[in-house]
């Protein structure tokens, strides 16, 4: 029989919590149950001090173990989540199944995934890195700085969203993920990723072709005839075709850049490029 | 290089590489110090050229910059390419432009090293299985922070060591007599390499009706030419601009 807990998480545990879940997410990652080392080690003082009978430690400890994956910082709303749910069984043993949390678990750890790897993987932490990059080759150290400072805005951002479903409780990460407000963020985020894209493939992509000939004892330069189509369009191109390769054909990023080592050999080699 | 500056170069490469993907301390090593930016600097100040690590270590990330991991799954490793080309490229004199090339191809063999990882790791989520049913805390405890750094250790810092103790000798002999154009195919690639990145953060946040904004992006600095900064701003602006539109729109009902 489950034991009756009313004691709630604290602040302190909660911080302790989110700091294990940010320093060891992927610390114990493998093929077979991805992150679940790492979440049932982060929730322990939890799980520790809602359930004071062994055998309702054990049956949790269980449960977390089970396969788990997620974004790491987009991975707070499922952690907050959790935390709740947790709570709320050691209180109320007969009202929430384990078999519940585990599917709350696994069934959002997919679209939690794929918003924190679009969002903030994907858009904030490479503009933060794309920043850096073009401070550093300038040999400024504040390139440093700022990539230090990307990374305090994706944990910022696993705080903010821990606590947000923590204190909201089960129904809040369907609220973010769902709400009008939030996808209009995602929308805007989105809008401003895909002109910084086209912004930084004309900065950062290079690609010009070495041909020349000659024609009536003047020399003409491929290049320049294509940059009096339009300067740079064959940047453009590549990226709209490696965005093609992806999208439709799902190539993976390993082929891509293998092939592009070869590309550049053999363009070298032929003296195309 | 030689002597303890050697050594103490070959560990701390080592090291770095070691901790970054190791993933020990998590997203702060997966963004920070596994950043060729961060290991460029640890490896110019070692060296004494803090400026030349910056530059290296900056035009490395940018070239891997925007491939990310989803799901964990790692294409092209950009620490093992920092930690074993940026201290190789300081000793033996090599641009930017040389070390980036040799960097795209080091990339590649990462994710063996990541892939093995992930498969030692298994072990211990069966040690932990046996710990949960006897309730032992300090045993999932040690399966989550203690074991697998442990077990990865020769796995990623001895490659790391042996290369950059090893690899400078290698390295100018290898400059010495490869043709010119593979070189110069290399650095091809490298400067081809950021758009595959981009592509790919493109193919995640952008559906197709999306597509004119990252030709506009590209248009303002190609074209136009303003800087990256002033795009961005404009961008942000027009992101603004766009969705409140669509909010008034879809409150007055049209």
């Amino acid at each position: 029989m489950s034991e009756v807990n009313n004691v709630s998480l604290t602040k302190k545990d909660i911080n302790r919590i989110i700091a294990r879940w940010y320093i060891t997410t992927e610390m114990s990652l493998n093929f077979e149950r991805m992150q679940s080392i790492a979440f049932t080690y982060s929730i322990l003082p939890a799980l520790e001090k809602l359930y004071t009978n062994k055998e309702d430690l054990i049956e949790a400890l269980q449960r977390h173990l089970e396969l788990f994956n997620t974004n790491a910082t987009a991975g707070g709303l499922i952690l907050g989540t959790t935390l709740a749910m947790e709570e709320e069984k050691a209180k109320n043993p007969e009202l929430i199944p384990g078999e519940s949390i585990v599917a709350v678990k696994t069934g959002l750890m997919g679209p939690v995934a794929a918003f924190g790897d679009s969002f903030s993987a994907g858009t904030i932490t490479t503009l933060f890195i794309l920043a850096s990059c073009s401070l550093a080759q300038t040999g400024s150290i504040a390139g440093l700085g700022l990539l230090f400072l990307g990374t305090m805005v994706t944990l910022a951002e696993l705080i903010f969203f821990t606590k947000l479903t923590y204190k909201k409780g089960r129904t809040a990460i369907k609220d973010v993920l769902s709400s009008k407000l939030m996808t209009d963020i995602i929308e805007g985020a989105n809008i401003l990723g895909m002109f910084m894209m086209g912004a930084l493939t004309a900065s950062m992509v290079s690609l010009t072709v070495a041909l020349s000939y000659t024609f009536n004892e003047a020399t003409l330069s491929v290049q320049d005839k294509i940059d009096g189509i339009m300067p740079g369009i064959l940047s453009l191109a590549v990226l709209f075709i490696y965005y093609v390769l992806i999208s439709k054909k799902h190539v993976s990023v390993a082929k891509l850049v293998l092939f592009t080592i070869l590309f550049g050999l053999v363009g070298a080699g032929i003296g195309l490029l | 290089m030689s002597g303890t500056q050697l050594i103490m170069m070959a560990l701390c490469m080592g090291l770095m590489y070691w901790i970054a993907r190791g993933m020990i301390g998590g997203y702060f090593s997966f963004f920070f110090i596994a950043s060729p930016i961060a290991i460029g600097v640890i490896a110019g100040l070692i060296y004494g050229d803090l400026e030349r690590g910056l530059i290296i270590g900056g035009g490395i990330a940018a070239a891997f910059a925007g491939i990310i991991a989803p799901g964990g799954n790692l294409p092209t490793d950009s620490a093992l390419a920092a930690t074993t080309v940026i201290p190789i490229a300081l000793a033996t004199g090599l641009t930017a432009e040389q070390a980036i090339a040799f960097a795209v191809p080091m990339g590649l063999l990462g994710s063996f090293a990541t892939n093995l990882r992930k498969m030692i790791n298994v072990v211990f989520v069966h040690r932990a299985d046996e710990y949960a049913a006897k309730g032992n805390l300090a045993g999932i405890k040690r399966c989550a922070i203690i074991y697998p750094p442990i077990i990865e250790l020769p796995l990623l810092f001895l490659p790391v060591f042996l290369i950059v103790m090893f690899g400078q000798d290698a390295m100018l002999a290898f400059m010495n007599t490869v043709p010119s154009w593979v070189m110069h195919g290399l650095e091809v690639a490298g400067s081809v390499m950021p758009a595959i990145g981009f592509a790919l953060i493109m193919n995640m946040i952008g559906k197709p009706r999306m597509i004119p904004y990252a030709i506009l992006g590209f248009v303002f600095v190609k074209a136009v030419g303003l800087n990256v900064l002033t795009t961005g701003l404009i961008a942000g602006c027009i992101a603004v601009l766009v969705v409140l539109d669509k909010r008034t729109r879809t409150k007055e009902g049209v």
